[in-house]
């Protein structure tokens, strides 16, 4: 009854803070959609992101165009073949413009002169690609690209040349012994049209199918894993900041009066968890409600699973919370340590990116941390659909940690 | 020595002043609190009776939050032995708690919420319900003039009204001891008297009794029964203040004239039983057990002298008089 009537009175000044409640929630709510739609990209199939290249044309011929005509059909790559000059008119590009471009562009494709009849020759036939080496992703998209066209041109052209070079050469070897004049310009056709045949249609290819991941045909989006990962980094700095209003009693001096009720130690400090506790509670709640119906995020395959998860979350939030404040000497002491400890946490433990991407080492290191257990196990249930049972480890951990901070919060903490 | 105050309880008749015989509500001896090397309180022995009000006089730094901290459970003495309402403070605090209530020196109040929800919070707490806790919480707004006030967050009161609101505060559970940390500090004087006038109501309606902390000896005189002077952390004396002035106070003959020259003091200082004579801002202070029969020789003197004397005193000595007699220092800067 203590318990709840200290409890009581800290939610009922958490009621009344009005730019704290916008913090709490608010803050949250702005980040997670900020974070989503920006990389909303690599995660949405079906509008493609498209790259802006420009493009040299130096050369004429029967390969240059169809190069170019395949280029402009792959989807991701959009052309930029002209510019405009000094003089405001439209002008093809050139080498110039395009090494200008490729600061910004991180990627432009050069076709040089010569390259059709270099081709058809079976000579050495180059094309160039300028790049940025700062950008990570573009420059590699345009080499694969150029790179699945020239292999395929390469490969018409070798077995052309191997096949013709060999009917030829039984042809005058026959000739030779036989005295008689071959005509093997059928034998020649019939190789080219094969070679362009098997250009076409190659008789070795990778074939991407997509598999259906659970029930319901479903993809994944970005506020799957930000909506748990950016509400559990604001919820350990909200019960943070919450749990300094027990330094702040010490301070102002309500503690002291306290002890002189008729209440134990204890219930002054079950009375804070708990206030703790149901605020944690109550702005995961709201942010997974938001994540929900505002942003559709998908909710996994066990609700059950889900709320279980949050409490469990919650929990271990408060606990820390309750061990920073009883650790720190003031609360200025306690405000800069939380925002160490809750931001270290958020990127080792995986709030603001998946763990999968870190090195294995790190990911071992970062299970020191609540957040690696809790985004772990929400990324089991949002992103992978899994059940209750796939989280039962992370759940038992989250509950464990809590209730070791707790015991070690009440035994550290000085009253005096 | 200590089994025998084991036994004192609430029961035990102490006579006071012959006829009236009253109970014991406070007893503690050799009372002591350290903080690291330094000794805030150093082995305190005193009583108190239901129904009295005692004065804690001193300084800054002088201990007595620290000793009246121990009395209400919020520190624990690191030597010697106490009792509030036959209750040992080491053993039986939770009955103590109950019986007592401190008013601390620095505002315990919720600045957030109203003057209503911060009585109803400590209300919940002392475990009081229903119509007893409206009854107690009215009651509480009335001594401390809150009534209109009630609905306002305690952060928009001034100074003075968040004063009346701690100290009404601690009359929530009916306390039989109440333990007042400078409860006037910033308080207007009118503020003030209200909250003497409750004070002195509350001991003759409850029987409650009151230990009083103050470094103003004016409210001491007034207010308490009986004084401690208390510094350093030992109690130096404790009795009624009249007795106090008695043992500790001379009156003080001033003389504002001038023209007086070193003969007539060497002279005065040699009258039988004079302690001490000084002429300051053409006021001559003189000090003696026997004050008045050496006014008589001290103004024959200066009739002689044709001395002219603009203004004639005699200032009976106060408190602050018998600070600085028992402590060598005064009681403020
Ligand atoms: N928690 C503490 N830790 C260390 N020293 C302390 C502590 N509390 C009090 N002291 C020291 O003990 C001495 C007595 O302090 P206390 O607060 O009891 O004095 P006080 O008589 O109430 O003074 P004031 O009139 O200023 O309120 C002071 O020198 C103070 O610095
Ligand atoms: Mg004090």
């Amino acid at each position: 009854m203590n318990i709840w009537n200290m409890a009581a009175k800290d939610l009922r000044i958490f009621l009344r803070d009005i730019p704290g409640l916008v913090y709490l929630i608010l803050t949250p709510v702005i980040i997670i959609a900020i974070a989503s739609f920006a990389l909303s990209g690599m995660f949405t199939e079906g509008e493609v992101e498209q790259f802006s290249i420009p493009i040299v044309v130096e050369d004429q011929g029967e390969v240059t165009d169809e190069l170019l005509s395949v280029l402009k059909e792959t989807p991701i790559l959009k052309l930029i073949d002209t510019y405009e000059s000094d003089d405001g008119k439209e002008s093809l590009m050139t080498r110039k413009e395009a090494q200008r471009l490729v600061v910004d562009k991180k990627a432009a494709i050069i076709i040089p002169k010569g390259f059709s009849e270099n081709v058809k020759n079976g000579e050495n036939a180059e094309l160039i690609v300028l790049t940025d080496p700062v950008d990570r992703v573009i420059p590699g998209v345009v080499t694969d690209v150029l790179s699945q066209y020239t292999s395929k041109l390469s490969m018409a052209n070798v077995v052309n040349s191997v096949g013709v070079t060999a009917v030829q050469s039984i042809v005058s070897k026959t000739q030779e012994l036989n005295g008689v004049t071959i005509d093997p310009t059928n034998e020649i056709a019939t190789i080219g049209e094969q070679s362009e045949h098997f250009t076409a249609n190659p008789p070795v290819q990778v074939k991407v199918e997509k598999m259906e991941t659970s029930d319901k045909a479903r993809e994944t989006t970005p506020f799957e894993s930000n909506v748990p990962g950016y509400a559990v980094m604001f919820v350990l700095l909200g019960t943070t900041a919450a749990a300094t209003s027990l330094l702040e009693e010490r301070e102002r001096g309500t503690l002291r009066k306290l002890q002189t009720l008729p209440i134990s130690r204890l219930s002054i400090l079950g009375g804070k968890m708990l206030s703790n506790f149901l605020t944690a509670l109550f702005q995961m709640f709201v942010l997974f409600l938001v994540g929900h119906f505002a942003f559709g995020m998908w909710v996994g395959n066990s609700i059950l699973g889900l709320i279980t998860l949050i409490v469990a979350t919650a929990f271990a939030a408060t606990g820390l919370a309750m061990l920073i404040a009883s650790v720190c000497k003031t609360r200025a002491q306690a405000s800069g340590v939380s925002l160490l400890i809750v931001l270290s946490m958020s990127a080792l433990g995986g709030s603001w990116w998946p763990l999968y991407i870190v090195p294995e080492w790190l990911q071992t290191v970062a299970h020191v941390t609540l957040t690696a257990w809790s985004m772990s196990a929400f990324n089991n249930l949002l992103i992978y659909g899994e059940g209750m049972a796939s989280i039962l480890p992370s759940i038992s951990v989250l509950f464990g940690m809590g209730v070791v901070f707790l015991f070690l919060s009440v035994r550290m903490f000085r009253f005096n | 020595m200590s089994v025998l105050l084991a036994d004192v309880d609430q029961n035990d008749e102490i006579h006071v002043g012959g006829s009236i015989s009253k109970n014991k509500i406070v007893s503690a001896t050799g009372l002591s609190k350290s903080f690291g090397n330094f000794v805030a309180v150093k082995s305190v022995d005193f009583e108190m009776y239901e129904g009295e009000v005692l004065g804690l006089l001193g300084p800054n730094g002088a201990g007595k939050t620290t000793l009246i901290s121990m009395l209400s459970g919020v520190l624990r003495p690191d030597g010697g032995k106490a009792t509030v309402g036959g209750h040992d403070i080491l053993k039986d605090l939770n009955k103590i708690k109950k019986m007592v209530s401190l008013v601390p020196q620095d505002l315990a109040l919720y600045m957030e919420l109203t003057a209503y929800d911060n009585l109803a919070f400590f209300a919940n707490l002392y475990g009081l319900r229903g119509k007893l806790k409206k009854e107690r919480i009215h009651e509480a707004l009335e001594m401390a003039q809150l009534h209109k006030y009630a609905n306002k967050k305690v952060g928009s009161f001034s100074g003075g009204m968040k004063r009346r609101l701690n100290l009404a505060i601690g009359i929530l559970n009916h306390p039989k001891l109440m333990l007042l940390d400078e409860p006037t500090v910033g308080v207007d004087p009118q503020s003030r008297n209200h909250i003497f006038e409750t004070i002195k109501k509350l001991v003759s309606d409850f029987n409650m009794s009151v230990v009083y902390t103050t470094h103003y000896m004016e409210e001491a005189e007034t207010l308490c029964d009986r004084v401690a002077i208390y510094d350093q952390g030992t109690v130096l004396d404790i009795d009624d203040t009249s007795s106090l002035l008695q043992k500790h106070g001379h009156k003080q003959l001033e003389i504002k004239m001038k023209d007086v020259d070193e003969s007539l003091i060497e002279k005065i200082k040699n009258m039988k039983n004079v302690d001490s004579v000084n002429y300051i801002d053409e006021t001559l202070y003189i000090n003696s057990s026997e004050l008045l029969e050496r006014t008589e020789e001290v103004l024959r003197i200066i009739r002689e002298k044709g001395l002219v004397v603009s203004k004639f005193n005699v200032r009976e000595s106060n408190l602050e008089d018998v600070f600085l007699k028992l402590t060598g220092k005064k009681l403020r800067d």
